[in-house]
C-alpha cells in the first residue's frame, strides 16, 4: 500500500511538471502555430539564471532569496520567449513548417550549448537547491514532501489562473481570437504581434516555473535536462491534442502515469522510461493523430 | 441503373454537426457539360472533393463508369479518369510549367521503382515522351503558356495558372474533368478566354464529360448542358439554364424570400 | 574543345581546392580559402550564366568530365602519401556524403523530416557488426543482409507517416529514433552503452583492408582501402539518386512535396511513395552504416543519436535540398571544417545549431540550389 500511495505522488510530481511544459507547447501551437521545439531548453534556463542572481537577490532580500532569484528567473525566461520570437521564430511564421520546425530544433541545441559554454563549469551538472524543505504530511507511511505539495498547488493554481486570463481579461479574449482566426482577428483591430508577445512571455515563463521544478525536484541542474524534458512535455501535449490546454494536461497525466509505472514495475524501469514513452507517442499518433482530445479538423481543400 | 458515366445517389457528408452535403442525387451522362450554381457554403466544393476521394461520403454512392467508387482513395479515381481542378489554383509552385503537365501524366506512365533503377534509359525516355506529350498539351491549351514552360509555375499570372491547372488536368487523358471555380478572380476579357478555352476542348474531344462549379452567370449562361443547383447541401433544381432562372426556389436561395 | 577545357580547369581547380583545404593548418589560410569559396558562389549567384556555362559544358563534354573525374578521385589519397589523417577525413566525407543523399530522398525531393536517419545508419552498422562478431560473416555477406533490415526498419517508420504530416512526423521520426538509440543502449546483446569492439576489417579474396596499400611502388596507409570502398559506395548513392530524380517517381516527390493535396489529385499515392522514400533512405544508410563499421571496427549507440540526424540535416541544408552536388558540397564542407576548427571544437555544436539557422533564415534552398529538369526533347 505504502508503495502505490508513493508511487501515486510520484505520478503526480511528475505529471505536474509535464502539464506545465506542455501547456507552452500547445499555447505556441494553438496561437501561434508554430512547434517550438526549443520550448524545453526555453524552460530549462530558469534554473541556471536563478543560480546565476541567488547571491545578489540573497543580498537584497535575505530569507527570501531563493524565491526572489526563482522569479526573477521565471521573468527573464519569459522575456527570452520574447527575444527569440522576435530575433529568430518570427522569421519562419510564414515559412514552410518543416523549416520552422528543422530552425527551433537548431535553436535548441544553440540554447543547450550556449548554458554549457557561458556557464561556469557548464558541461557537468550542478546541484540545485529544493525550494521548500521539509514534508507537509506523512500519508500511509510515505513522505509527502512541501516541494511536490507546492508544484501540485502551483500547477493547479497556474491552469486556474490561465484558464480565468484566456477567459475573462480583454487581452486572453483576443490570444483565443487570434488563435482561432488570424486574419478575423487582424480585421478587427487586434495587433497580432503584441498578441504573440504575450503568449511567447506566458509560454515561457510557464515553462520556466516547469523548469525550476524540475530542477527541484531531481536535486540538480545540466545544460541538457531540456532536450528530455522538452520532448516529453510535447509528447504529452500531442498525446493530449495540440492546441488544446485541457488535452495538455490529460496528456501530461497518461504520460506521467505510464513512465512511473514503467520505472516501478520493470526491473531495469529507468532505461525504458524514453522507450516507453515515445512508443505511446508513436501508437498515439498511429491511432488518433489529432491526439486523445483533439479533433481532427479537415482541411480546407 | 442507368449508363450514366456519373451517378451519385444519397450522398450524404456530415462535419460534425454540419451537413454539407444532403442527400444528393445526380446523373451526369457521357458526354454532358453540367454546372454547379449555389450560393456560397452551398456544398459546391465538397461535392467535387467527396467525388475525388478526398473526402469520405457518411451515406450514399458514387458509381463512376461502371464502378462504385465510394470510399476509393484518389489516386485508384484519378487513375479511373476523373480529373479536377482547383478554386484557388494548386499548382506544383516550386517546380516549372512544363513539369507541373509532366506530373499530370503520372497515371499514363509506368516506371516502377525497379525498372527505374535497372533499366534507367527506358525510364528516361518514358521521362522524355511524356514531356513531349505535355508540350504538346501547352501548345493547344492557348495563352503562351508554351513560351513559359520552363519558368516556374509560381511566377504564372492568375489566368495562364487556371490554364496550366486545367492543361495538367487534361494530361492524365479524363473521362470526367471537374473545374471548380474556373473563372474566381478573374475579369469579364480572361473569363471570355476561359470560355473559349473549354469550348476548344470539348471540341477537340466530344466525349469528355465536364462538371464545372461556378458563380459567374454569363459562363453558365453560354455552357450547354444542364445547371444544377444547390442550397445548404441539398439539390434544389436540376435543368437546363433558361428553367433554373426562373425557378422561385431558386432565386429565394440566391437573394432570400421574395417579398409577397 | 571550349566545353573540354572549362570542363578539365573546373574539375582540376576543385580537386587543387580541395587539397589545399584539407592540408591548410594555418587559420589565417583556411579563412582565405573560405572567402574564396565565398567569393564563388557569390559569382555564381550574381552571375547564373556562369553556372550554366559550366553545367552545359559538363553536359557538352560528357566523356572529357567522367575521365578527369575518374582521374582524380583515383589518384587524390595519393597526394598525402604516408598521412592517414587526411585519408581518414576523406573515407568520414564519403560516408556522410552518402548519408546525405539518403536524407535528400525524404528533406530534399519530398520535404519529410526525417530525423531517424541516424537509427537506420545504427541499424545497418550494428546489423552488420554482430553477424561478423557472432557468426564470423565477411562485410560483404553482412551488407544485403543489414540493408534488408535497415529497409524494413524503413518502410515500417513510413508507416506511421500515412496519417502524420510535418511536426507530428517529425514527432514520430525522432521518437523511432530515441527508441531505436535506447535499446541499443539497453539490450546485453548490442553491447550496451560501450558498444561492440574489434569488428575485423573486410578482406576480398583473401586481401585485407587493414593492411596498407603498395601500388605502383608506393606504400599508402590502410585508410585508403576505405577510401576506395566508401567511393564506390558514394558512386552507387549518386546512381541511385540520379536514377529515381531523373523517373516518375522523383518527379512525384516533387509533387508530394510541393502540394500533397494536389498531388493525390493528379493520381499520385502519396502513402506509397512517403513510404518509399523512407526505403531508399534506409537502404543506403544501412550501407553507409556497415562501411563505417567496419572501417572504425568500433560503434556505439552514441555514433547514431538524434543528434547524428540533426548534422546530417545540415549538411543537406547547407548544401542544397535536392541537390545532389550540393549534398556533396555539404557532407565535405560539414566534415572538414570542424576539423579545421579543432582548437574550437566545443564550439562545434554551437556552429552547427547556428550555421542551421543562419541558412534557413538568408539562403534556405542551400548553396547549390535544386536545378529546373531538362528535357531532351527531339
Amino acid at each position: 500500500m505504502e508503495q502505490v500511495i508513493q508511487q501515486i505522488v510520484n505520478w503526480l510530481a511528475l505529471g505536474a511538471i509535464y502539464a506545465l511544459l506542455a501547456i507552452g507547447f500547445s499555447l505556441l501551437f494553438g496561437v501561434l502555430n508554430v512547434i517550438q521545439f526549443s520550448h524545453g531548453d526555453v524552460g530549462l534556463v530558469a534554473p541556471f539564471v536563478a543560480i546565476a542572481c541567488l547571491s545578489a537577490a540573497s543580498a537584497l532580500v535575505p530569507g527570501a532569496g531563493l524565491f526572489v532569484a526563482v522569479l526573477i528567473s521565471i521573468l527573464a525566461v519569459g522575456v527570452l520567449g520574447i527575444l527569440l520570437d522576435r530575433v529568430m521564430i518570427r522569421r519562419f511564421r510564414t515559412a514552410p513548417p518543416m523549416m520552422a520546425l528543422v530552425a527551433t530544433v537548431a535553436l535548441g541545441i544553440v540554447l543547450r550549448e550556449l548554458i554549457r559554454l557561458v556557464y561556469p563549469d557548464g558541461s557537468n551538472p550542478h546541484p540545485f537547491p529544493v525550494l521548500i524543505e521539509g514534508n507537509a504530511a506523512v500519508i500511509g507511511g510515505v513522505n509527502v514532501s512541501w516541494l511536490v505539495v507546492s508544484m501540485l498547488a502551483v500547477t493547479v493554481l497556474m491552469v486556474a489562473a490561465l484558464t480565468l486570463f484566456l477567459h475573462r481579461t480583454t487581452l486572453g479574449m483576443h490570444i483565443r481570437a487570434v488563435s482561432q482566426d488570424l486574419d478575423m482577428a487582424r480585421m478587427l483591430a487586434i495587433n497580432p504581434n503584441r498578441i504573440f508577445q504575450a503568449t511567447f512571455f506566458i509560454a515561457s515563463a510557464t515553462g520556466a516555473v516547469a523548469g525550476v521544478f524540475y530542477a527541484s525536484y531531481i536535486g540538480l541542474m545540466r545544460f541538457d535536462l531540456g532536450i528530455i524534458a522538452g520532448l516529453l512535455g510535447f509528447s504529452a501535449a500531442v498525446i493530449g491534442g495540440l492546441g488544446n490546454m485541457t488535452g495538455a494536461i490529460v496528456g501530461s497525466l497518461v504520460l506521467a502515469a505510464l513512465d512511473t509505472l514503467v520505472q516501478a514495475v520493470m526491473p531495469d524501469g529507468t532505461a525504458y522510461r524514453l522507450v516507453v514513452a515515445f512508443l505511446l507517442v508513436l501508437v498515439v499518433l498511429v491511432f488518433r493523430p489529432a491526439g486523445l482530445l483533439g479533433r481532427t479538423v479537415p482541411e480546407k481543400v | 441503373m442507368s449508363g450514366a458515366l456519373l451517378s451519385i445517389r444519397e450522398l450524404t457528408i456530415r462535419f460534425g454537426g454540419l451537413v454539407a452535403l444532403d442527400r444528393v442525387d445526380i446523373e451526369v451522362e457521357r458526354g454532358e457539360i453540367v454546372a454547379v450554381i449555389g450560393p456560397n457554403g452551398a456544398g459546391k466544393s465538397t461535392l467535387f472533393n467527396v467525388v475525388t476521394g478526398i473526402y469520405r461520403p457518411t451515406e450514399g454512392h458514387i458509381r463512376f463508369d461502371g464502378d462504385d467508387i465510394t470510399g476509393w482513395p484518389t489516386h485508384d479515381i484519378v487513375a479511373r479518369g476523373v480529373a479536377r481542378t482547383f478554386q484557388a489554383s494548386r499548382l506544383f509552385s516550386d517546380l516549372s510549367v512544363l513539369d507541373n503537365v509532366v506530373i499530370g501524366l503520372h497515371t499514363r506512365t509506368v516506371t516502377s521503382v525497379i525498372e527505374a533503377l535497372l533499366l534507367p534509359s527506358r525510364s528516361r525516355r518514358e521521362l522524355a515522351r511524356a514531356a513531349e506529350i505535355a508540350t504538346g498539351l501547352l501548345k493547344r491549351v492557348g495563352g503562351d503558356l508554351y513560351d513559359q514552360r520552363f519558368r516556374y509555375a509560381r511566377e504564372l499570372a492568375q489566368a495562364d495558372r487556371r490554364r496550366l491547372e486545367i492543361a495538367r488536368a487534361l494530361a492524365s487523358e479524363p473521362k470526367l474533368l471537374l473545374l471548380d471555380e474556373p473563372t474566381a478572380g478573374m475579369d469579364d476579357r480572361d473569363t471570355d478566354a476561359l470560355i473559349a478555352d473549354i469550348r476548344k476542348v470539348k471540341s477537340e474531344s466530344p466525349d469528355l464529360t465536364i462538371i464545372v462549379v461556378e458563380h459567374d452567370m454569363r459562363l453558365v449562361a453560354t455552357l450547354p448542358g444542364r445547371v444544377v443547383v444547390f442550397d445548404y447541401g441539398r439539390k434544389i433544381a436540376d435543368a437546363p439554364f433558361a428553367e433554373v432562372r426562373q425557378n422561385r426556389r431558386v432565386q429565394e436561395a440566391y437573394l432570400g424570400s421574395a417579398q409577397p | 574543345m571550349r566545353a573540354q577545357l572549362l570542363v578539365a580547369a573546373v574539375s582540376l581547380g576543385i580537386a587543387a581546392f580541395l587539397w589545399a583545404f584539407m592540408v591548410a593548418n594555418d587559420p589565417f589560410l583556411v579563412a582565405i580559402l573560405l572567402a574564396a569559396l565565398g567569393v564563388v558562389f557569390w559569382a555564381l549567384e550574381r552571375f547564373p550564366r556562369l553556372e550554366t556555362a559550366v553545367i552545359d559544358s559538363f553536359r557538352q563534354a560528357r566523356w572529357t568530365a567522367s575521365a578527369v573525374w575518374l582521374a582524380i578521385v583515383l589518384l587524390f589519397p595519393f597526394l598525402f602519401g604516408q598521412n592517414a589523417y587526411y585519408s581518414h577525413l576523406l573515407v568520414l566525407s564519403l560516408i556522410y556524403s552518402v548519408l546525405g543523399i539518403a536524407l535528400n530522398f525524404q528533406l530534399g525531393s519530398a520535404n519529410i523530416p526525417n530525423f531517424a536517419t541516424g537509427a537506420t545508419y545504427g541499424i545497418g552498422a550494428y546489423c552488420s557488426a554482430l553477424l561478423a562478431l557472432n557468426w564470423g560473416w565477411s562485410f560483404w555477406l553482412t551488407l544485403p543482409v543489414a540493408a534488408f533490415a535497415a529497409t524494413v526498419f524503413g518502410f515500417v517508420l513510413g508507416l506511421p507517416s500515412m496519417r502524420t504530416r510535418d511536426a507530428y512526423l517529425a514527432l514520430v521520426t525522432i521518437a523511432c529514433g530515441v527508441i531505436i538509440h535506447q535499446l541499443l543502449n539497453n539490450f546485453e546483446w548490442t553491447g550496451g552503452a560501450q558498444g561492440l569492439i574489434g569488428i575485423p576489417a573486410p578482406s576480398l579474396f583473401g586481401y585485407s583492408f587493414a593492411q596498407p596499400l603498395r601500388i605502383f611502388g608506393f606504400t599508402l596507409p590502410f585508410q585508403v582501402h576505405f577510401y576506395y570502398l566508401s567511393l564506390a559506395l558514394l558512386a552507387l548513392a549518386v546512381v541511385v539518386a540520379n536514377r529515381l530524380h531523373h523517373s516518375r517517381i522523383g518527379l512525384a516527390w516533387n509533387a508530394l512535396r510541393a502540394d500533397e493535396v494536389a498531388a493525390r489529385s493528379v493520381g499520385i499515392n502519396v502513402v506509397w511513395y512517403k513510404v518509399l522514400a523512407f526505403a531508399v533512405d534506409a537502404f543506403l544508410a544501412a550501407f553507409a552504416g556497415v562501411v563505417y563499421a567496419f572501417y572504425i571496427s568500433y560503434i556505439s549507440p552514441d555514433n547514431f543519436t538524434f543528434l547524428v540526424s540533426v548534422t546530417l540535416m545540415t549538411m543537406v541544408i547547407v548544401g542544397g535540398m535536392d541537390n545532389i552536388v550540393g549534398v556533396i558540397v555539404g557532407a565535405f564542407l560539414l566534415t572538414l571544417l570542424p576539423e579545421k576548427l579543432r582548437a574550437y571544437s566545443d564550439y562545434r555544436l554551437l556552429f552547427y545549431g547556428v550555421v542551421v539557422i543562419a541558412f534557413l533564415m538568408i539562403r534556405p534552398q542551400g548553396l547549390l540550389p535544386q536545378r529546373l529538369r531538362n528535357y531532351e526533347i527531339r
